[in-house]
């Protein structure tokens, strides 16, 4: 049996990689639209 | 009188939160347990060794793009009957999901490709659709980025949405239409010039089953739920900034 496990993990990290940058980009797209609803909030409100 | 009346709207949104931390645990744990069967529990390739155990999720994420490219089109037909905004945030959710896990499909088929057919990749029929595909909706996200207009770009990325599947059919079938593929196909008779097949083993089809379910069903719903909220968000803030403008 060859052994090809280094391109196992190699496959895992890219599929790992791809996930987590997807995921970021929505965690800190949400998190930065929070922080916009709060900021407009605050200017709509005046007290 | 509006206090009353919004009770009943904050609480189903608060239940829908709720649903929403729920699946993504339960995704969360099905990737995991997904990932054991592919790694641990299936039988070891005796030609291809542990590379060939990507393929449970090589496959099963092409049919995590099906389905959500499937509702990009699905939620483009509804939008250009309905002219409904929430329409066609689903379909760019669609999009956004359905391309991540079409980029996972092709990258990890060439980390496979490097040991079992000594490239990391060729201009084969399979390859290049699936390239063209991937790069057709990498389009659809730059172009309806450059429309201002809120309804012409609705317009435009429903008919584009509709339109680029036919390049998701075309990746899906080409194994069978295109003898001179050596592309294996994992479900089926591979074609006759395929390098690299492997039959499945009961533990091999069980690893395959489990894994599909989770990359087709579980991942691209929690992500295409979580990226419509973010969507909903940004209309929010649109509307307030509207808002802030006009005072």
């Amino acid at each position: 049996m060859p052994d090809t496990t280094a391109y196992l993990y190699l496959g895992l990290a890219a599929i790992a990689v791809i996930m987590l940058m997807l995921i970021a980009s929505m965690v800190l797209r949400y998190r930065s639209l929070q922080q916009d609803i709060k900021t407009l909030e605050k200017l709509d409100d005046p007290q | 009188m509006t206090a009353v009346r919004s009770m009943p709207l904050e609480a189903s949104a608060g239940k829908r939160t709720r649903l929403l931390w729920s699946l993504t645990v339960v995704t969360v744990i099905a990737v995991i347990v997904g990932l054991y069967f592919a790694l641990v529990y299936a039988g070891t390739d005796v030609e291809q060794g542990h590379v060939q155990r990507i393929f449970y999720v090589h496959v099963s994420a092409f049919a995590g793009a099906f389905i959500a490219l499937g509702v990009t089109v699905f939620a483009g037909i509804a939008y250009l009957r309905t002219r409904t905004p929430k329409w066609d945030t689903l379909a760019l959710a669609g999009v956004e999901v359905g391309l991540a896990l079409g980029v996972i499909n092709l990258v990890t088929g060439s980390i496979w490709a490097r040991p079992i057919w000594n490239t990391w990749w060729t201009w084969d029929p399979r390859l290049t659709s699936a390239a063209i595909m991937v790069l057709t909706y990498a389009a659809y996200l730059m172009l309806r980025s450059g429309i201002e207009n809120a309804d012409t770009r609705r317009r435009f990325a429903a008919v584009y949405g509709i339109l680029a599947f036919s390049t998701v059919i075309i990746t899906l079938i080409i194994i069978r239409i295109r003898p001179d593929t050596i592309h294996p196909a994992v479900i089926g008779a591979s074609p006759q010039n395929a390098e690299g097949g492997f039959g499945l083993t009961p533990s091999m089809l069980t690893a395959m089953g489990i894994n599909m379910v989770i990359w087709s069903v579980f991942v691209p719903i929690t992500l295409m739920w979580w990226r419509v909220r973010i969507e909903d968000l940004a209309t929010r803030v649109h509307a307030l900034r509207l808002r802030a403008l006009e005072d």
